[in-house]
């Protein structure tokens, strides 16, 4: 039964690749790139709303086979939360700790990786392409391309 | 909008058609001359590498370019953009060329063009993506001394099943005449050869030029690897599905490493080198 508090991943808008042990998301919507390392992919794939967070505390350890605790999943939500790849988000329950202190606090214990999500966002074509033309200085800004100033000769630079 | 009067242009009654990597541009122009100047252009930018299509064409299915000389001042206007203006022909042609290729790499039907250098070694091709500026012709062109086949200094081609393609247009070396002028440098005059025969990737070199860097590579997992891709990978907003799978074919099979690099010359022996005797060099994060 699905709970309100549970983790729902989202679903809408994202192209999924799965990348030998980590899971690439990329947000169609926002056009960000997520890497989520083995452990943050297993977490987000056990967010199916019916699982709540010591659930799926129970499922991490059991198929990595390591003791995992609740903080742990709390450090992978976190991180859900802030990519953006929840469907919901879901109120930390750090009770006041940075994530610094979390992870320390789990770094040392932990069998397992931690949880970890890389991002960034994509460029548009143009920044992309990063040889741009310009006609004018105003070509060399943002939204034509990264760089500040046209050398007259039709180059950004 | 009150009080101004609208500005009505000649006809733009001269049209240049054709398809390159299945994308139809349609470049429009008042004179006749300047078209031709145009075409000429382009069929240099993308290596000739074009189909003329019948005028007929629909033109909704088109990205359409428009130049003209107006008033003694040329124009640019890419798909109903609003006109940028030049005293320079010369600037108002590289513009167009550079949206031209642009649109090209970004629309590309069953292609992913990265921007990226590409030399080729024992059969095996290294992708060093980067933007302009960061070194990468330098780099590629003294790979191609080392011995390495040269296959592009601008673009990586990835077909669907991660192999790239050539296009091996002439070094676009920057410095040779002015700081920031670019000097088009033949393989040939740089004693190389160009490959044309499809490969595939055997590694991605991630890496910036810095003066006192320390070479230390770092082989990247893979999901990390296409991290590092993405952001040279041109059609990535446009053709997000396509492309992210294409990168993870190409991170299969290939190493992605990461490091700083110093001086082109002496890092170009040591990244042949490397490749060459590519086992145990890089250590993992």
């Amino acid at each position: 039964m699905n709970n309100s508090q549970n983790p729902v991943a989202r679903k809408n808008d994202l192209v999924v690749q799965e990348v030998t042990d980590e899971v690439l998301v990329y947000d169609l919507s926002s056009n960000k790139a997520h890497c989520l390392n083995e452990t943050s992919a297993l977490v987000w794939k056990s967010c199916d709303g019916t699982n709540s967070v010591s659930d799926i505390t129970k499922l991490v350890g059991n198929t990595t086979g390591a003791n995992v605790s609740e903080d742990f999943i709390w450090l992978a939500i976190d991180q859900l939360n802030e990519s953006d790849l929840l469907e919901q988000e879901i109120k930390s329950s750090f009770a006041g700790q940075s994530r610094r202190d979390v992870i320390k606090k789990i770094g040392l214990a932990s069998m397992i990786a931690l949880p970890v999500i890389a991002s960034l966002v994509a460029p548009s074509n143009a920044m992309a392409a990063g040889s741009c033309a310009c006609v004018a200085v105003a070509d060399c800004s943002v939204g034509m391309c990264p760089r500040a100033g046209c050398n007259g000769l039709g180059r950004c630079i | 909008m009150t009080g101004q009067i609208p500005v009505i242009y000649p006809a733009h009654d001269q049209e240049f058609v054709f398809r390159c990597y299945g994308v139809a541009v349609a470049v429009q122009c008042i004179d006749q001359e300047l078209l031709l100047e145009a075409e000429q252009r382009l069929r240099a930018a993308l290596m000739n590498r074009i189909e003329i299509i019948d005028n007929s064409f629909d033109i909704s299915a088109k990205h359409c370019f428009k130049i003209g000389l107006y008033k003694g001042s040329y124009y640019y206007s890419g798909n109903g953009s609003e006109r940028s203006w030049s005293s320079s022909k010369t600037v108002v042609l590289n513009f167009l060329e550079s949206m031209v290729r642009l649109t090209v790499a970004e629309h590309a039907i069953d292609r992913v063009f990265i921007h990226s250098g590409v030399v080729a070694r024992n059969g095996k091709a290294i992708l060093i993506p980067g933007n302009s500026y960061s070194g990468k012709s330098t780099l590629i062109a003294e790979l191609v001394k080392n011995g390495a086949v040269y296959y592009s200094d601008e673009y990586a081609i990835l077909d669907e099943n991660g192999l790239v393609h050539s296009f091996p247009r002439p070094l676009a070396m920057r410095g040779i005449e002015a700081e920031h002028s670019q000097t088009d440098v033949t393989v040939e005059s740089l004693g190389g050869i160009a490959g044309y025969e499809p490969l595939p990737v055997g590694m991605v070199l991630i890496t910036e030029f810095k003066e006192d860097a320390v070479w230390e590579p770092v082989t990247l997992e893979p999901g990390k690897g296409v991290l590092e891709i993405i952001p040279h990978t041109i059609s990535i907003r446009f053709n997000t599905e396509f492309a992210l799978g294409v990168l993870n074919k190409v991170v299969a099979s290939a190493s992605v490493i990461k490091s700083q690099r110093h001086d082109a010359k002496q890092f170009a022996k040591i990244l042949s080198n490397l490749f060459d005797n590519s086992s145990n060099y890089v250590k993992m994060p």
